[in-house]
């Protein structure tokens, strides 16, 4: 289909425009996510700290339950900042890069002399 | 996706203006096929029963068009190619939309006037013939049907432009909500954390 230059311009942009918003929401909806993951570990900290002012639990359990929360909220953070800076694309959000050259390494191997997608390269199905 | 049978709006090919409206012979012809049925529209409940069937088949159309438009948004945004039936089968509810909307305020129009009678969608009805001018939705229907005969889809990306800004204002508003309310849950935790210790103290 062909559409004349200035269509193509505004077509482009648009679509531009579409992508860079898409990102962005993508990437508030993520940041999002770990607001709401604080959020409760912050709200499970409290009552564990009532808890313990209350003299229910003791207070090597909620040490231990602080460092598990912690960790955890730690991880995820961690986890979800390493993903969108290495392997997000820059454009599409859901699309990931997998290695510099952007190919997905096989689960059979590089495809060397040794591996099975070799031996079974040169086969004849009779 | 099969067209939603009406029992007022049996007859296909009807007549239609310049903006895609009905013609009074075509309204006519519809009312003439209700009488042939033995359905007097002159009658006032019967009239009602009419309009609110058209309501809900409105409704039903409405459903099918808004699913369709999703996929076609979804489909221009992909860059995919948009098949000629999938733009016909759209074309089709634009316009059969119309349609119920222009018999339903020209069945509302044979009876005597009365403003106290809401037409469907909250509009009330002075007029039996209705225009884009006089009515928001035909308007809307007219200006989707005139992007959807634009091949670029120009329209249809301006309006995903406006989508999404929207849906990052959400996520903006959803961010704010839940930045206060960490610090809220912060707030609450040093309130706990000093109280215990000045109980133990």
């Amino acid at each position: 289909m062909s559409w004349s230059k200035h269509d193509q311009y505004n077509i482009d942009l648009a679509t531009r425009q579409i992508e860079i918003n898409e990102w962005s929401y993508n990437n508030k909806m993520d940041t999002l996510f770990v607001f709401q993951i604080m959020f409760i570990s912050l709200l499970f900290v409290s009552i564990l700290m009532i808890l313990k002012a209350s003299g229910v639990v003791g207070g090597p359990f909620v040490w231990y339950s602080l460092m598990i929360v912690f960790i955890i909220v730690v991880i995820i953070i961690i986890n979800r900042s390493m993903y969108t800076t290495n392997r997000r694309d820059d454009v599409y959000w859901n699309k990931r890069n997998f290695s510099d050259d952007n190919r997905k390494p096989s689960p059979l191997g590089p495809g060397g002399d040794t591996t099975y997608i070799n031996e079974v390269k040169g086969c004849q199905c009779t | 996706m099969e067209t939603i049978p009406s029992s007022v709006l049996p007859i296909n090919g009807l007549r239609r203006d310049g903006e895609g409206n009905l013609t009074l012979d075509a309204l006519t012809m519809v009312v003439d096929g209700l009488k042939s049925r033995g359905i007097n529209p002159m009658d006032e409940t019967t009239n009602q029963k009419i309009r609110q069937d058209l309501g809900v088949f409105l409704c039903k159309l409405n459903n099918q068009y808004q699913f369709l438009i999703k996929e076609l948004l979804v489909k221009v945004q992909n860059n995919e190619d948009v098949k000629k039936e999938f733009l016909y089968t759209i074309k089709e509810k634009n316009k059969t939309m119309q349609d119920v909307i222009n018999t339903s305020g020209y069945l509302q129009g044979v009876l005597a006037y009365n403003p106290s009678k809401v037409f469907i969608e909250g509009w009330q009805n002075t007029d039996s013939t209705m225009t884009s001018e006089t009515h928001p939705t035909i308007a809307k229907l007219q200006a989707e049907m005139n992007s959807l005969d634009s091949k670029s889809y120009l329209e249809l990306r301006k309006h995903m432009i406006d989508m999404t800004e929207q849906k990052n204002r959400m996520a903006s508003n959803n961010l704010g909500l839940y930045g206060f309310l960490n610090l809220v849950a912060i707030g609450l935790l040093i309130y706990v954390a000093t109280a215990h210790q000045v109980k133990n103290n």
